[in-house]
Parts: structure tokens; sequence; C-alpha cells
């Protein structure tokens, strides 16, 4: 049994559909990336497994359970964490505020500590600025923070949007290898990128989505090595 | 390091205001001008009270009016009937209209933005003219509070406005304390995160549903308590005067002209914009001729155009202005 199967998931908004029939399996300990052009339904599909966009067909189901009627609040305590697109943290609160805050759905204390000293251990940056306010930290280090705002939920799946929008190339390498390295610790990692070459690179599998419908998918190494990617996305 | 700094200076600053505020009707003793300095503690009560939901959840709520109106006629009601004390009233109108509060948001904070603030225009009018039908209520004639024995047991002072100032200083002072815990609380964080980033905020697990609810009691409470105050005031209360519209878009008035989501905003919101009020009611005469609707309209477009933070936000602007060379130097 696979950890999350999006199962024939279609989506609209205002009845403009924005995915048809999409299914998507993620295993246990894989890192599964989704991706493809602007507009092609992958940020519409992560939405959906948090809670955030209701589906119109098709089940969502996390470890064995049909979650598609659960609200977003609730899917977070099933072990569920969404790092959004545009890293949407608190801009007025402090970078420990906001890492605190991702530890909503838990009371234990000391496992919130823990945690924070993960997030810490990640991103040596943040602990220097613990204090600062996080509408003042620049792209790469707010998106550090929106990761480890995520991993304080302590997630079984942690489910990245565009984590490379909008920051340095050597920044990129920086976030994708930590991504990898929570991956390492046993975190479940759903992906999705425009930066498709960055993304298939560290993915185990890929699934490649084109106005809302999968047309490609396959392990990240067939998936680079595919002609038509290269040819379509990769301009090889 | 230097932050404890501006803190002195703030403290300075507080505990010079609330001086002023005790000392002020002793000099000022005309009752008129008295009335006017009351007025302005009321509105800037119920702005601090409209500012927990408004300005911290980010939920614009133009129908606050019904808060209060259920808090005048609650304690009035219960005055009249049962005899209960106006103190003992005013809680009991802040809980049933906390409770009346939590009823109507559960279906409308299913609406978001704009059409949020619409539903909540239509359940002040609904509540308006329900009143206005509802005979034993008063229904469009109002209600007298008892010709009781004055003195603070009943909160009813007939030759002196003097205690009415305190009690309205008092009310707002306890208002700005319970906004001043929220700000500091775990509540405040999760009201700012709704705010802010409402999807990110949901999907780390803070009920958006939930924590609106718990904004929009403790706002509608406190909102409650200026409403039995008023009764308490003028001694009479009527549907026109308790529950109408203007008084709702006066309450996110004071707060938006002031300052959303800051603490004092709203009092320095409801100074400017009762004194702006008292200037055109002498010039233009009453309060029956729409002058009213007229100013607050201007204000908001003059606000939302250059001045979006409100005074709050434009004294800070001067502030980071004068202190920049100051720095250097």
């Amino acid at each position: 049994m696979s950890m999350l199967s999006l199962q024939n998931i279609a989506i609209r908004y205002n009845k403009v559909p924005a995915v048809h029939d999409v299914s998507i399996e993620v295993e246990a300990g894989e890192i599964v990336a989704l991706v493809g052009g602007n507009g092609a339904g992958k940020s519409s599909a992560l939405r959906a497994v948090a809670g955030l966009n209701p589906v119109a067909a098709g089940k969502v189901v996390f470890n064995g359970v049909d979650i598609t009627q659960v609200p977003a609040h609730q899917r977070t305590g099933l072990g569920l964490s969404l790092v959004p697109e545009g890293r949407r943290l608190f801009p007025k609160l402090s970078v420990e505020k906001n890492l605190r805050l991702g530890a909503f759905t838990r009371r234990d204390a000391a496992e919130i500590e823990e945690s924070l000293d993960y997030a810490f251990t990640l991103f040596p940056i943040l602990k220097e600025r613990r204090q600062q306010v996080a509408g003042t930290l620049s792209g790469g280090e707010q998106q550090m923070l929106a990761i480890g705002r995520g991993l304080m939920a302590k997630p079984r799946l942690l489910m990245l949007d565009e984590p490379s929008w909008g920051i340095a190339p050597k920044l990129v390498t920086k976030i994708l290898d930590t991504i990898q390295q929570v991956n390492a610790s046993g975190i479940t990692i759903l992906l999705v990128e425009q930066n498709i070459k960055r993304a298939l690179e560290i993915a185990n599998r890929g699934y490649v989505l084109q106005t809302g419908r999968i047309v490609l998918a396959g392990s990240g190494r067939d998936l680079l090595d595919n002609p038509e990617i290269q040819k379509a996305y990769l301009g090889i | 390091m230097t932050a404890h700094r501006p803190n002195t200076r703030r403290n300075a600053t507080l505990a010079l205001a609330l001086a002023v505020a005790c000392i002020l009707p002793l000099v000022v003793t005309s009752p008129s001008h008295q009335n006017f300095l009351i007025l302005i503690l009321m509105f800037a009560q119920v702005g601090v009270a409209w500012n927990i939901l408004g300005g911290y959840a980010g939920q614009v709520s133009l129908g606050h009016v019904a808060f209060f109106g259920i808090g005048a006629y609650t304690s009035t009601m219960l005055f009249i009937h049962a005899g209960i004390s106006p103190w003992l009233g005013m809680l009991a109108g802040g809980l049933v209209s906390s409770c009346f509060a939590v009823a109507i948001g559960w279906p409308c904070f299913r609406l978001k933005g704009h059409y949020f603030s619409m539903a909540t225009i239509a359940v002040a009018e609904i509540l308006q003219v329900l009143f206005t039908n509802w005979e034993s209520v008063g229904g469009a004639v109002g209600l007298n509070v008892p010709l009781a024995e004055q003195g603070w047991a009943n909160m009813v002072f007939n030759t002196s406005k003097l205690p009415y100032y305190y009690i309205a200083l008092g009310l707002l002072i306890v208002t700005l304390l319970a906004n001043w815990a929220i700000e500091r609380s775990f509540l405040g964080y999760y009201f700012r995160a709704i705010k802010d980033e409402p999807d990110a905020a949901s999907s780390l697990g803070i009920s958006l549903t939930r924590y609106k609810l718990v904004a929009i009691a403790i706002s509608s409470f406190f909102t409650a308590l200026g409403g039995s105050f008023y009764a308490q005031k003028e001694l009479y209360i009527d549907p026109g005067s308790v529950l109408s519209t203007s008084l709702s878009i006066k309450m996110a008035l004071v707060t938006i002209l002031g300052g959303v989501g800051s603490l004092f905003g709203p009092v320095l919101g409801s100074t400017l914009l009762t004194s702006i009020e008292e200037v055109t009611r002498q010039a233009f005469g009453g309060s029956g001729m729409g002058t009213d609707l007229i100013l607050y309209a201007a204000i908001i477009i003059v606000v939302a155009v250059y001045y979006p933070t409100g005074i709050v936000g434009w004294l800070r602007q001067i502030r980071r202005r004068y202190a920049k060379p100051e720095a250097r130097g």
C-alpha cells in the first residue's frame, strides 16, 4: 500500500477545469516530483492533497484512509505538511514564532524543542536570525524558514510547492540538498517544481503534467533521459 | 542593547496620558464638554473591541452594532424586569452577545472578505427591524431605563456626568488590557496568521473557523459592554440609537482611521473622529441630516488612498524620519 494515492482526481476553479483524471502514487520513503510548465495543474494537485482545493471528482487516500473530505487543518495532524508556493510566512512574526506556529498541532513541549533544534541544525542561519522578523529575510532564507516551519509539524509526508522559486541558483542547490537530507531522515517528499532538471535529479520518481493531465511518468533518471522531455523542457 | 529605551518612553507616555485622562474632566466642567469627552472614550472602547476581530483577525465586520445593541437591551431589560444592577446586566449582555456572535459567526465565516462584511451588515439590519417590531422590548418607542435611586449601585447619575466619564475610562482601560493580553498571547499570533496567510495557517493545522469564532466572541463581548454603558448614560435606548447602521460604520471607522491592528489606534481615531463630528454638528446643526455619513465616506477615501495604516502608521513614519539623522549622528 502506498503512503499517498491520488485516485482519478479532477479539480475545477469555478467550473473551469484545471486538473483532469490525475492519479499519483507516493510510496513511503520516496522523493516524488510533479513537474511541468506553468498552469499544468501541479500546484492545484498538491493543494488538493493539503486540503486547500476541493476536488470535483476522485479520491485522496493517505495511509489507507480516504481523506478527500477531511478539512485542511485536520490533515496536518494526520502527518501531512505543506510548504506553500511563495513561502507564505507570517511576515510580522519572528523566525522563531513562525517555526513554533508550525508545531501548532503538537502538544509535547520537549519534542517541539527537539524539532526546533532539528530545523536549526538543517538551517543554522535561522538560529542566528531567530529573533528577526520573517519579512526582513532574504528569499533563500525565507524558503529555509518555510521548510523549517513545515517540518515543525513532524510530518510523515512533506509537500513542497516550488521551493526554488525566486532564489539564487547557489541556494537552490543548498535547498535541494537539504530536501534530500530530510528525506534520508525518513520523511517522504512530494515536490512540485518548474525547475524540472533540478527536481528530477533528486527525485526517485516523477510525473510530468501538461494542461491538467499526466503525460509521462517514470523514474527521475528515465525522465531526464527522455528525448521528449529534453526537447520540450530542458532545451537540449 | 538599547531596546529598553523606547519602552520606558512608551510607559512614560502612557502614564502621562492616563494622568491627563483622569484630571481632564475636573478641569473641563461644562457638562456638554464632559459629554464630548465621554463620547471619545466610549467610541475608543468599542473601536478597541472591534479591532480584535477586524484588526487582529482581519475579519471586517460592518454589523458590530448588533452586539452593541444586544448589550444595551440585555442590561436594560434585566434592570426593568428583574431589578438586576446594570453592572451585572452588563456582563450578562456581554455573554448573550458572545453567544449570538458565535451563532451568526458560524454561517457568516463561510464567506470571505467583502462577502463576510456584507453578511454582517445584513445581520445588523435584520436585528434592527426585529427590535423595531418587537413590542416586548419596547418596539420602535424604545425603552427607558427605570428611574432608580442614583448612585454607583445602579449606575444611574442624574446630577453629574463625572461618574459616567470614569466608568467609560475604566471600560476603555479594561478593553485595552484585554487587547494587550491577546496581542502577546498565542491567540494574537493565531489571529495574525489567519489574517496574513489563511492558507498557510490552515495547512499548519490552525482551524480558521474556530479562531475566527474565538475572535468574534471576545470582540462582541466587549462591544456589548459599551452598549450597556451607553444605555445607562442616556437612560433611554431605541433601535434607531443602539442598532443603527451608521454606528456600525463608526466603530469600524475609528479603528481604520486610527490604525487597524494597533493597540492604541482606535483611541486616536476616536479622538479625531469625534472631534470632527462635534465641529461639523455645530456647523451644520443636528445629526439627522446625514452629514456624518458623508463625512465617514470622505474619511474612508482619504485613509484608503493616503494613509492605509491610519494615524498610528503615519506617526511611525514621522518618527522614523526624525530618528534617522539622530542614529547617524
